[in-house]
C-alpha cells in the first residue's frame, strides 16, 4: 500500500468517523436528553404523544399560564390520562410541547396536518379521529407560527418582578468581557477595513451572490436539524430549495427557491436542535474570533461542524481559514454599520450584545 | 399559486387592518417621505430633517410606558422628578438611536403582515424587506390610549429592544445606583 493509499485511507476513516459522532449525537438528542429530564420523563415513556390530542385546547392553553389545578380523583381512565396529561403540561415548556406533537403527527399517521385539511381528515379516520385532528389542527395553529404564539399582553410578572430579571447566566464575565474588547478592536482595526476594500472592489449582487452560494452549501447544517426537530416539512424546503438553487440559481448563486417559489430557508442548527429538547443556554461565552455564544450553542456549533460539507471540501488549515475568512469577509461586507449603531445604541455594548444574542436565539428556537 | 395568495393577502390587507396597523403604518410612511424628501436633503437642512423625524416619532411612542417598563422594578422605588429626568434622557437616546436607523433607510420595502388586538393591547407584525432581498421581522407592541394606539416596545428579529435596555439598566444600577445610570445617560446623549 502506498503513502497516498493510506492517507487516503485515514481520510475515510475519518470522514466516517465525524458521521459516526454526528449519528451519536442525533440519538443523544432524541433519546437522552428528553427522558434525562425527569419532567418529560413521563410524557416520552408512559403515554404516546398522540395521547395529547385528547386533551381539551382550552385547557391545554390555561395550563401553559395558569398555576395550580384543584386534585379530582379520577373516575375513569380517560379523565386519569387528561389529569396527568395537564401535570405533565404545566411542567413541559411549549418548546417540547411542539416536538411531541409534530411525532405525534406521524405516529398517528393523520393527513396532513395544515389548516385546510380538516374537511379530509374527518372523513377517514372517524369520529375520534376527528376531534383529534381538529384539536390537532388547533394545536398546529396555535404553536406553528411564532406570532400567533406571541402574547398580547405581557403580564406584569414577565418584567416587572424583584427576582433577578431573565437573563443569560453569565459568571465568566471578566473574561468574556476581555475577549469582546479583543473582538471589538478585531472588527474595528482588521475585519471592518478590510470589508470596506472588499466592498469597494466586489460590487453588491456579487457579494449577495457569494453569500448565497456559501449559505446554499451549508443546507445539510439546516436539513439535519430540520428532522431532529421533526420540523419534516423544512427538511423537505431545504432539500428543495438546495436542489433548485443548485441548478436554477447556478450553483446557488441565485435564491430562485425563494423569488420563484417564496420557499425562505428554514434557519436551523444544532444548537436550537438542542434547546427545542429543552436545553438550556447554560452560560454565557463570549469566545475570542467567534465572538456571542453559550454551553448549548458551542455543542451545537461543534456538532454542525461535522455535518458541513465545507468541512469536508476544504482540507489543511490555510485553505481552511482562507475559504471561512472570505464567507466571514464577504458577510461583514454586506452589514458594515449594524456593530456600529449597536454599539452606539446601548449603555454598556457588552452587556447589550450578550442580552441581544440571548433573546434572538431564544427567538429562534421558538420559531 | 402562492405567490398569487401572498399578492392577495398583501394588496387585501389595507383594506382590513385594524386601527393598530393604520397608526404604523401612517408614521412610518410619514417618516419615510420626510427621509425621502429631496428638499430636505442639504446638509445645512440636517437639523430640521431631525426636528421633523422626532416630531413624527413622538406621536406614536409612548415614552412613560416605555421608561416604566425598562426601569421596572427600579421605578416604583423612583420620585416623580427622578422619573421625569430619566423620561426625558431616555427619550433622548431612543430618538437618536430611531433617527440614526431611519436615516439609513434606502428604498427598503415595508410589509404589513397581521396584528393581534387583545383589549388595550395589541400586537402588530411587519416584514422590512432589505435591498439584498433579506427579510427582517418586526413586532411592535402598543397600548391603546385616549388619544389612540401607542407604542411601547418593538422587537427586532425578536430582540425586544425595552428588554435590551432593561438589562442594561439593571446591570448599571447593580453596579453603581440610579444616579451612576443618569450619568451615563447624560453621557451618551451629549447633555454634560
Amino acid at each position: 500500500m502506498t503513502t497516498s493509499d493510506e492517507r487516503k485511507d485515514t481520510e475515510v476513516k475519518r470522514r466516517v468517523s465525524g458521521y459516526g459522532i454526528i449519528c451519536f449525537l442525533a440519538f443523544l438528542c432524541l433519546l437522552v436528553l428528553p427522558c434525562g429530564q425527569s419532567e418529560a420523563h413521563g410524557l416520552f415513556q408512559n403515554h404516546s404523544a398522540s395521547a395529547l390530542l385528547m386533551l381539551p385546547l382550552e385547557d391545554a392553553q390555561m395550563n401553559l399560564h395558569l398555576s395550580e389545578l384543584p386534585i379530582v380523583k379520577p373516575t375513569d381512565p380517560d379523565q386519569e390520562l387528561k389529569m396527568i396529561l395537564r401535570q405533565e403540561m404545566k411542567r413541559i415548556d411549549r418548546r417540547r410541547l411542539v416536538v411531541a406533537m409534530r411525532l405525534g403527527e406521524k405516529l398517528h399517521m393523520l393527513p396532513d396536518a395544515a389548516p385546510t385539511s380538516g374537511e379530509g381528515a374527518v372523513a377517514s379516520v372517524g369520529k375520534r379521529g376527528q376531534e383529534s385532528a381538529s384539536r390537532f389542527e388547533a394545536l398546529i395553529k396555535l404553536t406553528a407560527a411564532s406570532f400567533e404564539d406571541e402574547k398580547v399582553i405581557e403580564e406584569p410578572e414577565d418584567w416587572d418582578t424583584d427576582v433577578p430579571q431573565v437573563a443569560i447566566a453569565d459568571p465568566l464575565e471578566p473574561i468574556n468581557r476581555v475577549f469582546f474588547a479583543f473582538n471589538d478592536k478585531l472588527y474595528f482595526w482588521v475585519l471592518r477595513p478590510i470589508a470596506k476594500g472588499y466592498r469597494y472592489a466586489i460590487p453588491e449582487p456579487f457579494r449577495v451572490g457569494f453569500r448565497n452560494m456559501f449559505s446554499n452549501l451549508a443546507m445539510p447544517i439546516r436539513a439535519v436539524n430540520c428532522l431532529l426537530q421533526g420540523k419534516f416539512k423544512g427538511f423537505g424546503r431545504e432539500l428543495l430549495r438546495f436542489v433548485v438553487n443548485s441548478t436554477a440559481g447556478f450553483l446557488g448563486f441565485g435564491d430562485a427557491a425563494r423569488i420563484g417559489m417564496h420557499l425562505d430557508p428554514q434557519d436551523e442548527d444544532f444548537g436550537q436542535t438542542l434547546g427545542v429538547y429543552g436545553a438550556g443556554p447554560g452560560i454565557y461565552i463570549n469566545w475570542p474570533i467567534f465572538g456571542p455564544s453559550s454551553i448549548r450553542d458551542t455543542i451545537g456549533m461543534a456538532g454542525d461542524f461535522f455535518v458541513d460539507p465545507l468541512h469536508y471540501m476544504v482540507s489543511g488549515t490555510r485553505e481552511t481559514i482562507a475559504v471561512r475568512g472570505g464567507d466571514k469577509v464577504n458577510r461583514v461586507s454586506l452589514s458594515i454599520g449594524d456593530y456600529e449603531s449597536l454599539k452606539k445604541a446601548a449603555l454598556d455594548p457588552y452587556v447589550a450584545v450578550r442580552d441581544a444574542y440571548f433573546q434572538y436565539r431564544r427567538a429562534k428556537i421558538e420559531k | 399559486m402562492v405567490l398569487c395568495i401572498s399578492l392577495a393577502v398583501v394588496c387585501a390587507s389595507p383594506a382590513i387592518a385594524g386601527e393598530p396597523t393604520e397608526a404604523i403604518r401612517k408614521i412610518t410612511d410619514k417618516i419615510i417621505s420626510i427621509v425621502k424628501d429631496p428638499a430636505l436633503q442639504s446638509p445645512e437642512k440636517k437639523g430640521e430633517k431631525d426636528r421633523l423625524i422626532r416630531a413624527a416619532a413622538e406621536e406614536i411612542f409612548d415614552r412613560e410606558e416605555m421608561s416604566r417598563r425598562t426601569l421596572a422594578r427600579h421605578w416604583r422605588k423612583r420620585t416623580p422628578a427622578e422619573r421625569e429626568e430619566f423620561m426625558v434622557l431616555f427619550e433622548d437616546l431612543l430618538q437618536q438611536t430611531y433617527i440614526d436607523r431611519v436615516k439609513g433607510y434606502s428604498g427598503e420595502k415595508v410589509l404589513y403582515e397581521g396584528e393581534k388586538v387583545e383589549g388595550n393591547y395589541a400586537l402588530v407584525k411587519v416584514d422590512i424587506m432589505t435591498k439584498q432581498e433579506t427579510k427582517i421581522p418586526v413586532l411592535y407592541r402598543l397600548k391603546k390610549k385616549k388619544a389612540g394606539w401607542f407604542v411601547y416596545d418593538l422587537s427586532i428579529e425578536g430582540v425586544s429592544l425595552i428588554n435590551n435596555y432593561r438589562t442594561q439598566f439593571n446591570s448599571i444600577i447593580m453596579q453603581s445606583s440610579f444616579k451612576g445610570l443618569i450619568e451615563k445617560l447624560k453621557e451618551k446623549v451629549g447633555k454634560k
